[in-house]
């Protein structure tokens, strides 16, 4: 998913589970996109709270997010 | 806004109407390109052009940091340009002046030290106007077009507005001033007193009241003051709904009452 809606400079495969997106490509614009798309995949909608930047700004936080809101371990 | 900053000759930039021509938008992405991956590889592109899509480094990108060398990159070509824009006029030029599209991080981080003016607007309203600019003028524009429907484009809206007010409200190192589009419109000598306090220059309110009937064509409600407040007519309950719910928080910060404050 974030290889497909990221526009990432890089292969999702490079990259590390802390690495932040936004210092290699993916702009805000990007990440509404990814948002939304995991929310339509994971059929979840993103509180208020977590409509902010430090929440898509690595694989790790966005794995977090999805965590906390499926209640259970996410994996992308 | 950028009638007001156009009304002094010390503020640079294009008088041509949206006021969209964004220069160092551009410079960004074009030094940022090198910090991009997926670089040309054969000489024979780079010199002939065969490949035009120039932009990431060529041949062994992995030589330098891409990033820093962006960041490097910036301040350079930033300097560069001033010194040729400022060759070609005989205005005594101090500032420039643009509608920055994007993050700010690379333009503070080459050292170009600007100062932020953000203009924000009651989200409703905001989402009104594009909605009633689509419609008049036949068009699916601000991210209309990839979505599905207007419900669809919302959500896009709505997560993308939260992020840019949360961009906002972080601190800066520069100096930064917040303008309400709805203080702009019914207060338009306050506001300038502001921006002249801001960036010590000579701004003329009553230049901007005069070039009203040349911004008409881009207005989609019969005056500015009939643009503040058009959501409570203009949008559902349901979309008022899911705008409140998302950014409930930032809007109260700005001072944009919710809905519910309307009802009691």
């Amino acid at each position: 998913m974030l290889g497909e809606f990221g526009r990432l400079a890089v292969d999702v495969a490079d990259l590390g589970e802390d690495d932040d997106l936004f210092r290699v490509g993916m702009t805000s614009h990007a990440s509404v996109s990814v948002m939304l798309a995991l929310e339509d995949a994971f059929a979840v909608e993103f509180p208020e709270y977590m409509l902010r930047k430090g929440t898509f700004e690595s694989i790790s936080s966005i794995r977090l997010a999805l965590t906390e809101l499926l209640g259970t371990t996410a994996d992308h | 806004m950028m009638q007001l900053l156009g009304t002094s000759p010390e503020v640079a930039f294009d008088r041509v109407y949206p006021f969209e021509n964004s220069y160092l938008t551009y410079l960004v992405r074009l030094v940022g390109q090198t910090a991009r991956h997926t670089p040309t590889l054969r000489m024979a592109d780079v010199v002939y052009g065969f490949d035009s899509r120039i932009g990431p480094l060529p041949f062994q990108p992995e030589i330098v940091d891409g990033p820093e060398l962006a960041r490097r990159s910036l301040g350079v070509v930033w300097s560069a340009f001033s010194h040729c824009v400022r060759a070609r006029t005989a205005s005594p030029v101090r500032w420039y002046c643009e509608k920055y599209w994007g993050d700010l991080t690379p333009v503070l981080e080459a050292g170009l030290a600007p100062v932020v003016i953000d203009m924000v607007r009651d989200p409703r309203d905001l989402v009104a106007s594009i909605r009633a600019f689509n419609a008049d003028r036949e068009v699916k524009l601000f991210g209309r077009g990839p979505a599905i429907d207007d419900g669809d484009h919302l959500r896009h809206l709505v997560a993308g507005m939260a992020l840019r007010l949360e961009e906002m409200a972080a601190p800066l190192p520069v100096p930064r001033l917040t303008v309400r589009y709805e203080d702009l419109v019914t207060d338009l000598a306050g506001s300038a007193a502001q921006l002249v306090e801001l960036l010590q220059v000579d701004l003329d309110p009553d230049a901007v009241t005069a070039a009203l009937p040349t911004m008409a064509r881009h207005m989609t409600s019969v005056s500015a003051d009939a643009s503040v407040g058009r959501w409570l007519v203009d949008l559902s309950t349901s979309d008022i709904e899911i705008i409140e719910r998302k950014l409930a928080g930032q809007m109260t910060l700005l001072g944009y009452r919710l809905s519910s404050a309307y009802r009691k």
